[in-house]
C-alpha cells in the first residue's frame, strides 16, 4: 500500500518536472522567469561547490534548532507550571495570549535591533514563535489528564516527583508533540522572514541575495532548499508522535 | 482475638451539598475483617459503595470515624503502601507496555531493577498474561486490561486488595471467566480482600461475607457469611443455599431501593 503510494507520488514529481523542463525550454525565450529544472540543478551544483550552500543552509539549521529546542525546554516547564497550578495560568494568561496574537513581521525589526544582525536575532524568533506553541499545548496536556490516572497514582503511592514524570507528563505529551508540529511551520516562516529582513548569513540571505541579482535559478534553489527542510522537520516530528504515543491515532495534517 | 487486618470505626463521607446541609454519601460504618478473608460489598446504586472503597484506600479522605490496618490507624494517601486498588475501568497507563504497567508500583521502591522487572514477570503469569508483556493496553482485550491491572496492584504485594466493580465493563461471558480467574488467583495469594460489585450472585461465588449496605446515606444493613465450600467452581451457582442466600440478598436490596424511593428513582 504505502510502497505503491511513495511510488505514485515519486512519478508524479518526475513527471511534473519533466514537464516543467520541457514548457520551459519550448516557451521561455528567457530564463530568468521560469528557469528549468536544469538550470536549477546548474545553479545548486555551483553553490554547494563553492561552499556558499553549506555556509548559508547550516546558519538557517543552526538557528532553528537552537531557538526550537529552547523554546521545548521553557515551554514545557512554562507550560506544565500554567497547567498545574492556577494562579500561575492566570498571571502569564495575559502575556502569553499578547505574544500569541502579535504577528511575528512586527516584532522581527525590534529583535533586530535589540540583538542584532546576526544569528541570536533569528534564534530569538524562532524560540519566540515556537515557545508560545508549545507552552499553550503544553498547559492544555497536563489540565486534561484523566483523573483516574492521578488515582493509580495515588493508590500506589508515587511520590509528586515520581506523580509528574510517570504520569502528568507523558500523559501530555501528545499535546506538547502537537505544540511543537504547530511551531515547526510557523517557525520556519519566522526565520525566514527575519534573515530577509536583516543578517549576513542563512537560506532567508541567500533569497534576499538571489532577488537582488535576478538569479533566479538561485532563488529556485533556496525555495525547494525550505520546502526541504520544512518536509524533513515535520517528518521528524510525526515520527518521534509515532514513537513516543504509539496508542494514539497519528493526527491528521 | 487476633488483631484484624482491617478495621473501620464510625465511618463517613460528606460532602458540601447545595444547600446548608452537607450531602452524606455514608456514615456510621464498622466492618472488622479478618486476614485471608475475602468480603463483598453489595448495595443499592448510589449507595457509596465505590467511595466507601476510595476511603479505605486514602484516595479520599473520611469526615469521620478511623480506619486500622492491622491495628494501626492510617491517616490517608501519604502514608505506607498497604493495598493494591483494582479500578473499574482498567485505568492501565496507554504509553507503558503491560509490564512496564505492573512495574509501575515497584520501581520507586525496589532497588534493583532485575529483581521488581522479575516480580512483575510473576505477577503477569500469575494473571495468565505471560507473552503479553511487551503488549500495549490498546493491544489487549478488556478482560485481558483488568488481568493487568490485577497484576499491578497485586505486584506491590499489598496486605489488602480494595476490587471496584472490576468486571462490570466486561461482558457476560467473559466475565464469568474472570470469576474464575479471581477464584484461582484469590487460591494462591490468600489475600485480604475487599471487592466491590453491584452483582449479588458475583458477590457470593467469590466471597466468604457479602456485606450489604443500605441506600444513600449507605450504612451497613446486614451481614451474611457465604456456607459453601472452597474450591468454587459455576456448578456452585445451582446449589439449594446459594439460591437461598442469593434470594435474601435480593430481597434485601429490593427493600432498599423502595425506601430510597422506588425504581424510577434510581
Amino acid at each position: 500500500m504505502l510502497r505503491k503510494d511513495l511510488r505514485r507520488g515519486f512519478l508524479s514529481i518526475v513527471a511534473g518536472l519533466l514537464l516543467w523542463e520541457i514548457l520551459a525550454r519550448l516557451l521561455l525565450e528567457n530564463e530568468l522567469l521560469i528557469p528549468p529544472p536544469s538550470s536549477v540543478v546548474r545553479s545548486f551544483w555551483k553553490l554547494a561547490s563553492t561552499g556558499q550552500l553549506n555556509r548559508h543552509f547550516a546558519a538557517t539549521v543552526l538557528e532553528f534548532t537552537y531557538g526550537f529546542a529552547a523554546a521545548c525546554v521553557v515551554g514545557i516547564a512554562l507550560g506544565y507550571l500554567m497547567g498545574m497550578y492556577k494562579w500561575f495560568d492566570e498571571w502569564m494568561d495575559p502575556w502569553i495570549a499578547t505574544l500569541y496574537s502579535i504577528p511575528i513581521i512586527t516584532v522581527v525589526p525590534l529583535i533586530i535591533i535589540w540583538f542584532g544582525l546576526g544569528m541570536l536575532s533569528k534564534v530569538i524568533v524562532v524560540f519566540k514563535i515556537t515557545a508560545v506553541e508549545i507552552i499553550l499545548n503544553t498547559a492544555a496536556g497536563i489540565k486534561t489528564i484523566d483523573p483516574v490516572w492521578l488515582e493509580v497514582s495515588k493508590s500506589l503511592r508515587l511520590s509528586r516527583w515520581e506523580t509528574t514524570y510517570k504520569i502528568r507528563l507523558p500523559a501530555a505529551l501528545p499535546y506538547i508533540v502537537t505544540g511543537m508540529r504547530l511551531g515547526v511551520g510557523r517557525a520556519l516562516l519566522g526565520v525566514i522572514i527575519a534573515e530577509l529582513l536583516a543578517s549576513n548569513a542563512g537560506l532567508g540571505y541567500l533569497l534576499r541575495d538571489a532577488s537582488e541579482t535576478w538569479d533566479s535559478p538561485k532563488l529556485f534553489v533556496t525555495v525547494v532548499l525550505l520546502a526541504a527542510m520544512g518536509i524533513v522537520s515535520f517528518t521528524l516530528i510525526k515520527k518521534g508522535e509515532q514513537k513516543l504515543a504509539p496508542w494514539r491515532e497519528t493526527a491528521e495534517w | 482475638m487476633a488483631i484484624p487486618i482491617l478495621e473501620l470505626r464510625n465511618l463517613g463521607r460528606e460532602v458540601a451539598g447545595r444547600g446548608a446541609e452537607p450531602f452524606v454519601i455514608f456514615n456510621g460504618i464498622n466492618l472488622t475483617v479478618r486476614d485471608g478473608e475475602f468480603v463483598s460489598i453489595v448495595g443499592p446504586s448510589g449507595c457509596g459503595k465505590t467511595t466507601l472503597l476510595r476511603v479505605i484506600n486514602g484516595l479520599l479522605s473520611p469526615s469521620a470515624g478511623q480506619i486500622f490496618v492491622d491495628g494501626k490507624e492510617q491517616n490517608g494517601a501519604d502514608g505506607e503502601l498497604l493495598m493494591g486498588f483494582v479500578f473499574q475501568g482498567a485505568a492501565l497507563l496507554p504509553w507503558r507496555t503491560s509490564l512496564n504497567n505492573v512495574l509501575l508500583g515497584l520501581e520507586g521502591r525496589k532497588k534493583n531493577t532485575p529483581d521488581a522487572q522479575a516480580i512483575a514477570r510473576k505477577y503477569l503469569d500469575l494473571v495468565g498474561l505471560s507473552g503479553f508483556e511487551q503488549h500495549y493496553p490498546h493491544e489487549l482485550s478488556g478482560g485481558m486490561q483488568q488481568r493487568v491491572n490485577l497484576a499491578r496492584a497485586l505486584a506491590v504485594d499489598p496486605k489488602i486488595l480494595l476490587m471496584d466493580e472490576p468486571f462490570a465493563s466486561l461482558d457476560a461471558q467473559t466475565r464469568s471467566f474472570m470469576q474464575l480467574e479471581l477464584l484461582r488467583i484469590w487460591s494462591q495469594t490468600r489475600k485480604t480482600v475487599i471487592f466491590v460489585t453491584h452483582m449479588i450472585s458475583e458477590a457470593i461465588l467469590l466471597s466468604d461475607r457479602v456485606v450489604v449496605l443500605s441506600h444513600r446515606p449507605g450504612r451497613i444493613r446486614s451481614e451474611f457469611p457465604v456456607p459453601l465450600p472452597r474450591p468454587r467452581d459455576m456448578e456452585i451457582k445451582s446449589d439449594r443455599r446459594f439460591v437461598e442466600l442469593e434470594n435474601t440478598v435480593w430481597k434485601l436490596i429490593e427493600e432498599e431501593v423502595k425506601a430510597a424511593g422506588g425504581f424510577a428513582k434510581l
